[in-house]
């Protein structure tokens, strides 16, 4: 006897029901890998990274800096968190352990701290985060202890005070339109397995240019760019999600003006996901409506926007 | 008996005793209905102009310039106009009522930034992103409903892009490339931007407000503080982009621009650029700018800079007509009748005349004399008394009396020891007492001199007789004398061109602010006017002028002697003078007023008029502070000191008006703070009936100290202060200065106190 399928809104991340908005981060829940569909450009901006890291030697021996780039919603953490994934992959097979350490979240959002504060905040709660994950013998840690706030003695000495199959990835809090804090790390706080992510919604082409110019003679970084929703996009992100979730419950199609609708209007794969996964929860909690042979029409979009979930 | 019984009715006094009279005549204004308005040709002028930018094409500028002398009414056209300004916009932060009160820009920008309030710009740079965020989402067609809400504001644009999940990047950064363009200028439309964004508040608002950029904004590029006078005009230029951009209207009234723009501290001339730069930013943000000020003022600015004031208007004084008229409004505010009694048409005529049409003047003088006829009234029996010509002459005697004999002595004696010019004190010129000549001054190679006769206020024709008595007993002991005559307080209408011509010139009317320079003036023109050698000895012309040089440098040296004298006592007293101040913060701390005042904190400006008042009585009176120090087993020469003063009836009966001034000025300030309690200090704007309550007790405070009048306090400016009464020469060459400290603070208290309470609640 089969359980009877009930309805349900196919948007959002298996176990992530309530928060329907948070990135893919497979290299803590190994189930988001399949979820990554290629829109916003971001495949092609994971595979340069493939092809820039290569073999991972410049990582082993000097240490290096990705930063992604691009607008808000169009996906930077998601890929970040998938070129992290790969990497402790990669490791792996190379019989190293990667340890990800996220610490995108260390600053205070209430007040905005100076570069010197910023790096001095990043550097102290890394610190716990390496003894926790147990990512350096206990020596080494006594030996930094002391140093913990200050990152020109922290972050240089890594690469000696790791345990020597670890290889570190941090994920930074966005620099946003700090350049002279990327170069800071990407040029005085570098060090040997250790490979920091950054991600910026603040930086255009020059700042990427003039950052590739001061850094022309160290070891230059991994840039990447997602960009806006592209042509087909929009319909390749629903289609899969409409597809993927067929076995686990019951959901009304996209109608093809609504899916028309959403590739006008979305700029961002967050903006899409957002307003996708809006309309079929309105039309969930409604009640009405919601079965495989029903469809999301232009009219649920608009009373999406319109409707409960703008109302001041 | 209660001891009311035994006190005489009083009526209420329909004139403010500020002397706050509004004179703009705008048919359908329903402003203030305490204010009494009489219409003037200025004023109509103003409001003219004012309503042709308002309800004109927007998008093009104005400049208006309203001038006048002291007590014309400019500061109330001014915020009458602004007044008027915000009904018409229906939004007060578009109106802005500002006065210079220091000599700087930076300062006015400060208060500038300060009332445009740290919400209020943030307010302004979130409607640019409505404006944007809206933008962005027209191109849908969707989303009608958010439009509409984003465009009253019921949805803030953070939340509308949250909640779409739009581009949030993208919209800051147009949103900077707009604020960048409107502004003209980097790092505003940086800063303004990061408004927009979470952790960067308190750093920008105090980069606006002129402090030094925070490490956070020096790594965005924002590297210059704004505190310098062109930086400072620059920044107000870019306010009125911002906010009189998206085609939408502002309203900036400077007033009492003189005192940045005078003759004594003349702008440099890149400040007069800046300001020019900033008329034109104003004119080209579509923004009405009221610049308010003496005629002098206007004078001051470059020509470049007059080009761009396209409008002006002056004020002129009040006629008889426009007094009678409003002693009838006032009255018929008050009682609901307009009748002109106590006053009679003649009386006010005259009171007209011995105000010279001043409007403040006017004011004061009818509350006054409406006061003195409630006290005859009362003394009498008799209801039907009414105003008469004495009366107000009584009236101008003691409101206008200007300096003390003594202290005008001393005016006068000081700038001639200056200006090295020999003289004579008291110089009897003839055998008659009335050739007495209170200062004779000779020149040398000249041949008589110049009498310098001073007077108190002439305001009737046996004043006038008086004084041509003395001028033609002088003329008939010296022909050759020229006489100066020195007026210590008022002089009615018409009295001037009496006396132009047995003088020769018009007396001189002391007021503070161009005394020296007008008496330096006119001495040294009646020496041109004397005859004397036409061919000098060189040699004796040389001898002549080293010695005015060196009484010239002798007073100068007389001077820095005292100064030095004072400063080495305040050295060897220093000890002394800080357990005085601990023994004085002690009391103060100890005080039930302090207590009171300690329990509820009111806001910054408010609480600033408070203690501005509080501390001027304190620093005047001193009366704890000098009983402390004789129970503090002070040598004989304090206790000599403390019982002198206290012998004294002036010393002992000013200073209880002062004390009670003090404890009414407390009393009134624990009034608001309970009022403050009482509104719960909620956000929300004043209700009409907490502003009414706030108006009463603005009234109880003006009708208690209505019987404790400021000029029954100046006996005790002619003493040194306790703490500084061995300062001999440098106290007495501060007794203006301290008159006009506590004049300051305490003149017009209750409409200050309530425009500020008022004001903080709405940018609460």
């Amino acid at each position: 006897m089969t359980v009877p399928r009930r309805p349900l809104n196919p948007f959002p991340l298996p176990g992530w029901e309530s928060t329907p908005m948070r990135p893919l981060r497979p290299w803590e829940r190994k189930a988001h890998r399949d979820y990554y569909v290629d829109v916003d450009g971001a495949e092609s901006a994971f595979q340069e990274f493939q092809q820039e890291v290569g073999d991972l030697t410049g990582v082993l021996e000097d240490g290096r800096l990705v930063l992604v780039t691009g607008d808000s919603g169009c996906g930077k953490t998601a890929l970040i968190n998938r070129c992290a994934d790969w990497t402790v992959l990669e490791l792996g097979e190379r019989g190293l352990r990667g340890i990800v350490v996220d610490l995108t979240g260390s600053l205070p959002e209430d007040e905005e701290l100076s570069i010197h504060e910023r790096t001095a905040q990043v550097c102290d709660q890394l610190f716990d985060k390496l003894v926790d994950h147990g990512a350096m013998g206990l020596p080494s840690a006594e030996a930094l202890r002391g140093d913990r706030d200050n990152p020109q003695r922290i972050f240089p000495r890594l690469g000696r005070a790791l345990d020597e199959d670890v290889v570190l990835l941090v994920l930074l809090p966005s620099p946003n339109e700090l350049l002279d804090e990327v170069i800071r790390y990407a040029r005085q706080l570098r060090s040997p397995r250790v490979l920091f992510f950054a991600e910026s919604a603040f930086f255009g082409a020059d700042e990427i240019a003039e950052l590739v110019r001061r850094l022309e003679t160290w070891v230059p970084p991994i840039t990447l760019l997602v960009g806006k929703l592209e042509d087909g996009d929009p319909e390749r992100f629903a289609d899969d999600r409409l597809l993927r979730h067929t076995a686990a419950g019951t959901y009304p199609r996209l109608s093809d003006q609504a899916a028309e609708l959403l590739s006008r209007i979305c700029q961002s794969v967050a903006m899409l996901q957002r307003i996708l996964h809006g309309t079929y929860e309105r039309k969930l909690e409604a009640g009405l409506s919601y079965t495989e042979g029903d469809q999301v029409t232009v009219d649920d979009i608009r009373a999406y926007l319109n409707g409960l979930g703008m109302q001041p | 008996m209660n001891g009311s019984d035994e006190l005489p009715h009083l009526r209420k006094n329909p004139f403010s005793p500020m002397a706050v009279a509004l004179i703009i005549d705008h048919a359908e204004d329903d402003f203030d209905e305490v204010d009494v308005t009489i219409p003037t040709d200025a004023a109509r002028q103003a409001a003219a102009h004012l309503d042709g930018y308002l309800r004109g094409e927007p998008g093009s500028g104005s400049v208006l310039a309203v001038l006048g002398d002291y007590g014309t009414g400019k500061t109330h056209l001014a915020v009458r106009l602004v007044r008027y300004a915000r009904k018409v916009l229906d939004d007060p932060s578009r109106a802005l009522y500002l006065e210079a009160t220091a000599e700087s820009f930076v300062e006015l920008y400060r208060r500038f930034m300060q009332r445009l309030g740290r919400d209020g710009v943030r307010a302004q740079v979130s409607d640019y992103y409505a404006d944007i965020v809206a933008e962005s989402l027209q191109s849908t067609g969707l989303t009608a409903d958010t439009l509409e809400w984003l465009g009253s504001r019921s949805l803030e644009p953070q939340e509308v892009v949250e909640r779409l999940g739009l581009m949030e990047s993208a919209l800051l950064r147009t949103v900077q490339d707009k604020l960048r363009q409107v502004t003209n200028n980097k790092d505003f439309g940086t800063a303004l931007t990061l408004l927009l964004r979470p952790g960067f508040e308190h750093a920008v608002w105090s980069w606006l407000l002129g402090g030094a950029p925070d490490q956070v904004l020096v790594e965005r590029g924002i590297t210059e503080p704004i505190d310098t006078e062109v930086a400072a005009l620059e920044a107000m230029g870019v306010f009125a982009l911002l906010f009189g951009g998206r085609r939408r209207r502002f309203v900036l009234a400077l007033d009492e621009l003189d005192k940045i723009f005078s003759a004594d501290s003349r702008p440099r001339a890149r400040t007069m650029a800046a300001f020019q730069t900033m008329l034109q930013v104003f004119a080209k943000a579509g923004a009405c700018l009221v610049l308010c000020g003496l005629p002098e003022f206007k004078a001051v600015l470059s020509p470049a800079v007059r080009q761009r004031i396209p409008y002006t208007v002056t004020m002129s004084g009040l006629g008889h007509a426009q007094v009678r008229d409003f002693v009838l409004r006032a009255q018929e505010a008050v009682t609901g009748v307009a009748a002109l009694a106590p006053f009679t048409p003649e009386t006010v005529r005259y009171l007209r005349d011995v105000a010279g049409g001043n409007t403040r003047n006017v004011v004061r003088l009818c509350h006054r004399v409406f006061r003195l006829v409630d006290d005859r009234a009362n003394a009498t029996g008799d209801p039907d008394v009414a105003a008469t010509d004495e009366m107000v002459r009584q009236a101008a005697r003691d409101l206008f009396g200007a300096l003390s004999a003594d202290d005008l002595d001393g005016s006068v004696r000081r700038l001639l020891d200056a200006n090295g010019w020999e003289y004579r004190r008291d110089h009897l010129l003839g055998p008659g007492e009335e050739s007495l000549a209170d200062f004779w001054i000779t020149f040398p190679d000249r041949d008589g001199g110049c009498a310098v006769l001073v007077t108190e206020s002439l305001l009737d024709n046996a004043d006038v007789t008086t004084v041509i008595r003395r001028v033609s007993a002088v003329r008939e002991a010296e022909a050759d004398a020229e006489v100066v005559l020195l007026v210590n307080g008022m002089m009615a209408d018409g009295v001037a061109i009496q006396l132009r011509e047995p003088l020769g010139r018009e007396p001189l009317v002391y007021s503070e602010r161009t005394f020296a320079d007008d008496f330096k003036a006119l001495v040294g023109a009646t020496s041109a006017m004397l005859t004397g050698e036409t061919a000098q000895d060189p040699v004796g012309a040389l001898h002549q002028r080293m010695d005015r040089l060196s009484r010239q440098q002798s007073s100068i040296y007389g001077f820095i002697e005292q100064l030095a004298e004072h400063v080495d006592g305040v050295r060897t007293s220093s000890d002394r003078q800080f357990s005085a101040i601990g023994r004085q913060l002690a009391l103060l701390v100890g005080s039930a007023p302090a207590r009171e005042a300690a329990d509820h904190r009111l806001p910054g400006e408010v609480e600033r008029l408070f203690r501005g008042a509080a501390d001027a009585l304190e620093g005047l009176v001193q009366v704890d502070l000098m009983l402390s120090e004789a129970f503090d087993f002070a040598p004989p020469v304090t206790q000599e000191a403390v019982h002198r003063r206290l012998r004294t009836p002036e010393f002992t009966d000013a200073a209880t008006k002062a004390v009670f001034i003090q404890k009414a000025v407390l009393a009134f300030r624990g009034a608001v703070a309970d009022w403050y309690r009482s509104e719960g200090e909620s956000d929300a704007t004043v209700s009409a009936e907490a502003e009414d309550r706030l108006e009463q007790l603005c009234g109880i405070y003006d009708d208690i100290v209505e019987f404790l009048p400021l000029f029954d306090l100046d006996p005790l400016f002619s003493l040194p202060p306790w703490s500084g009464r061995a300062g001999g020469l440098v106290a007495d060459v501060n007794q203006i200065t301290r008159r006009n400290q506590v004049h300051d603070a305490l003149r017009n208290l209750s409409p200050r106190v309530r425009r500020a309470v008022l004001r903080a609640s709405h940018a609460g």
